[in-house]
């Protein structure tokens, strides 16, 4: 059979499929409260949530370029830059991203934007000194997976129930301990937390649960990204080395370094999170695994597919 | 590309068709009716190698196919990006020949499992007054945009949207500007 660009991976399709219905429980289980007031809440709610996600998702490629200290550039200011992602875009038939260059000297790489249409792929002046150009391409075209796969939209919405019930969460927690509140306003405060204590209850659960999913998600849209970037390059080697350099570089870095990331650490091409992470907290997985489905992509384009 | 395949992380690739290739024939006598552009004899397929050994071989089958046709000889190149170049030179007025041999390398590559490899053809044309222009075919979209560049790594737009007026109507031509990507310093250029 011809490989082809999605690198047909049952296993990982399945999975990927089990975690978006555990998504979906863990929408339902966000809007149900609003079902119990009534059909009308209940419907208004799922909308609401759904679009704050969609916006939110909408939004995220400014403040990623803000929070990167990026700026995007043209073609005739980085030709080989253009260069190289127009061929990847010759042969993946999408749309040419808009392209950004961030001054950081941490080597990493992210994609933003909703869909193929809107999106910007940006990298690090700290990655481009590190890798040589094949294996640049590698981690460009593992960007580009992502906008083909639209994972910064899929996350964002995955993602959603688990931070809005964490939001609620701080809120709740703040009313049973009574920060910043002192006599009746403090009793008041606490007796209100008591009666939201299910509500509290709930949110946490909701939280917890969303997300280690909204993180597992995650680490397979990784994988994903991982081979259909390789299959798109036709050189998962490249991937492995450049994915085991920048690890190498974010292991030793300092904390401020890494501080400079980490508002856009789940959309790096690398986590900046150590390894000392339990891998159920990570959002992405591990340089072995990673490498180890590389090799194995590797060595069946060898053998001829 | 469909709900599901959002929903499961994965893209689906379109589905080429190499025949399309066959229509430069009749597009470039077209052209030179338009244009006064005439074909130069040269052309050129372009895939990405893959790493390990299969495409070492595949690469040395295209050579022995076209060899085997006492065709002419295929000049193999690498460019900066590590794309390779196969460039195949007929005599200027042989334009079907040359169009043939495109077809049968990507044909070759295609059935040996590295479609999704190709990135391009082209076929190189020369002006009345030597500007340089190709007519590039897509493999993925299966569709032909002009790129015609100036000294300097500039683009002659003027050029190639005159071009895409005279023939656009004899190939199945590219309609997103977006996506006439350049090909800079393609062999048979």
């Amino acid at each position: 059979m011809a490989p082809s660009r999605d690198a047909p991976d049952s296993g990982l399709t399945w999975r990927m499929l089990a975690t978006t219905v555990l998504v979906a429980l863990v929408y339902a289980a966000a809007v149900l409260p609003a079902f119990l007031a009534g059909p009308v809440w209940g419907a208004a709610a799922a909308a609401a949530a759904v679009a704050v996600a969609v916006l939110s998702a909408r939004a995220a490629d400014r403040l990623a370029l803000y929070a990167m200290d990026a700026r995007l550039v043209a073609s005739d200011e980085e030709p080989e830059l253009h260069a190289v992602v127009d061929r990847l875009c010759m042969s993946s038939g999408l749309p040419k991203p808009r392209l950004a260059v961030s001054a950081l000297d941490m080597p990493n790489a992210f994609a933003a934007g909703s869909g193929p249409g809107s999106a910007v792929v940006c990298v690090t002046d700290g990655l481009r000194a590190r890798l040589d150009p094949a294996e640049l391409a590698a981690v460009l075209a593992h960007e580009i997976a992502h906008v083909a796969n639209r994972d910064v939209l899929v996350t964002a919405i995955a993602s959603f129930p688990g931070l809005c019930a964490g939001l609620f969460l701080g809120w709740w927690t703040g009313l049973i301990t009574g920060r910043g509140r002192y006599g009746a306003g403090r009793a008041a405060a606490l007796l209100a937390g008591v009666v939201l204590l299910p509500l509290g209850v709930a949110a946490a659960v909701l939280y917890a649960a969303g997300t280690l999913v909204g993180l597992a998600l995650s680490r397979h849209r990784e994988l994903c990204a991982d081979s259909t970037g390789a299959v798109l390059t036709g050189r998962p080697g490249d991937l492995a080395s450049a994915l085991g350099k920048v690890t190498d570089v974010i292991r030793d870095a300092s904390r401020d370094d890494l501080r400079a990331l980490r508002p856009v650490s789940g959309l790096c091409v690398v986590a900046v999170r150590g390894g000392g992470v339990a891998a159920l907290l990570s959002s992405h997985p591990t340089l072995e695994r990673r490498t180890e489905r590389l090799s194995a992509l590797s060595w069946r384009l060898e053998s001829g597919g | 590309m469909g709900f599901l395949d959002t929903l499961l992380g994965r893209s689906k690739p379109a589905k080429p068709d190499l025949d399309r290739l066959f229509a430069l024939s009749t597009a470039a006598v077209t052209l030179e009716a338009a244009t006064g552009f005439v074909p130069t004899g040269l052309g050129s397929v372009c895939f990405r190698a893959a790493e390990g050994g299969a495409f070492a071989r595949l690469q040395r089958d295209v050579q022995e196919l076209l060899d085997a046709d006492e065709g002419p000889k295929v000049e193999i190149s690498t460019d900066t990006y590590g794309y390779t170049w196969l460039l195949t030179s007929h005599r200027p007025d042989e334009l079907p020949d040359l169009v043939t041999d495109l077809h049968a390398v990507n044909a070759t590559l295609e059935s040996g499992g590295f479609g999704p490899h190709l990135l391009c053809s082209l076929a190189g044309f020369r002006g009345p007054d030597g500007q340089r222009l190709a007519l590039v075919y897509r493999y993925k979209s299966g569709t032909f945009y002009p790129f015609a560049p100036l000294p300097g790594d500039k683009r002659d737009n003027a050029l190639e949207l005159q071009v895409r007026g005279a023939v656009g109507a004899d190939l199945p031509f590219e309609d997103d500007l977006g996506r006439w990507f350049p090909v800079w310093g393609a062999p048979g250029l």
